[in-house]
């Protein structure tokens, strides 16, 4: 199987900036990485061996420069007092009595499911659009982890060395960003 | 109330565990006072079924974003691109 750069332009070109969006949610950032993702995928297209595929190879590069960018913007720094400071704040918009052990759903913040819409795949094209929509409003240091997680449906632990997180810190954060995008959905999809 | 407390969680803990137990292993005592909560609370148990919803949604989006992306590169950034690409091989 061998690498056609003529025409990764025109077959991934859209597809890896439209997954660099989705992923940073700034568009000069999302332009400069799939560039960065084509020139280091040209120049070392001699070490591709074929074991995935042409377009497997370059999204991991794409991943790869991400994740470099997420680094260099230090978006994880300080996740510790991030969380601890923001715990009360976020959780109050979900749950009454918070900090009590009866801590419960409040229902007018829950509202209604949205399952049974979700289920009926007439309306797949719709809801993707509601997700993406939601995706784009979470903060990025659950939006980061989060994408991670599940468009590349990676495990837990390669998220965390990938990211430089620890397992309790992940679970807080995928905990919160579910909870975000479950609340996204409701208010949103109609 | 506190006989609740003490075989079950409340919701907070409940959607966290729950989350949790898709791919850690969890001891028998927490699945067992995580499914008394479940079997009680519908706002959890639509919870998981949204949060299982969500997932399926996201894995799909890398397959949708390479059959119909949904930004598109600047014609400049494009030319700039394939001169860099052109001027490398």
């Amino acid at each position: 199987m061998a690498l056609q750069p003529e025409k990764w332009l025109t077959n991934y070109g859209d597809y890896l900036f439209s997954l660099a969006m989705v992923k940073t949610n700034n568009k000069e950032t999302a332009e400069d990485l799939v560039q960065d993702c084509f020139f280091s995928a040209i120049k070392s297209k001699e070490s591709f061996r074929g074991e995935s595929s042409e377009r497997t190879w370059l999204v991991s590069i794409l991943n790869n420069k991400i994740i470099d960018y997420y680094r260099k913007k230090s978006v994880l720094k300080n996740t510790d007092s991030y969380l601890v400071d923001t715990e009360q704040a976020f959780m109050d918009n979900f749950f009454q009595n918070n900090n009590f052990s009866d801590a419960h759903w409040n229902k007018e913040a829950f509202g209604t499911s949205w399952s049974s819409k979700a289920d009926d795949e007439l309306n797949e094209s719709e809801f993707q659009r509601v997700l993406l929509f939601c995706l784009a409003k979470l903060p990025p240091k659950l939006s980061c982890v989060f994408t991670s997680k599940f468009i590349d449906d990676q495990d837990s632990d390669s998220v965390c060395k990938e990211l430089g997180l620890s397992s309790s810190n992940f679970w807080v954060i995928i905990h919160r960003a579910k909870l975000a995008m479950r609340g996204c959905l409701q208010k949103n999809w109609l | 109330m506190k006989m609740m407390q003490k075989i079950s969680f409340n919701c907070k803990e409940a959607t966290l565990l729950a989350l949790q137990k898709e791919e850690k292993q969890l001891s028998f005592l927490v699945r067992l006072k995580l499914a008394v909560h479940v079997a009680t609370c519908r706002y959890c148990k639509w919870f998981l079924k949204e949060s299982k919803q969500m997932d399926g949604a996201m894995y799909k989006l890398d397959q949708s974003l390479f059959e119909h992306p949904i930004h598109f590169l600047s014609e400049e950034k494009k030319v700039l691109i394939k001169n860099q690409l052109d001027n490398f091989s």
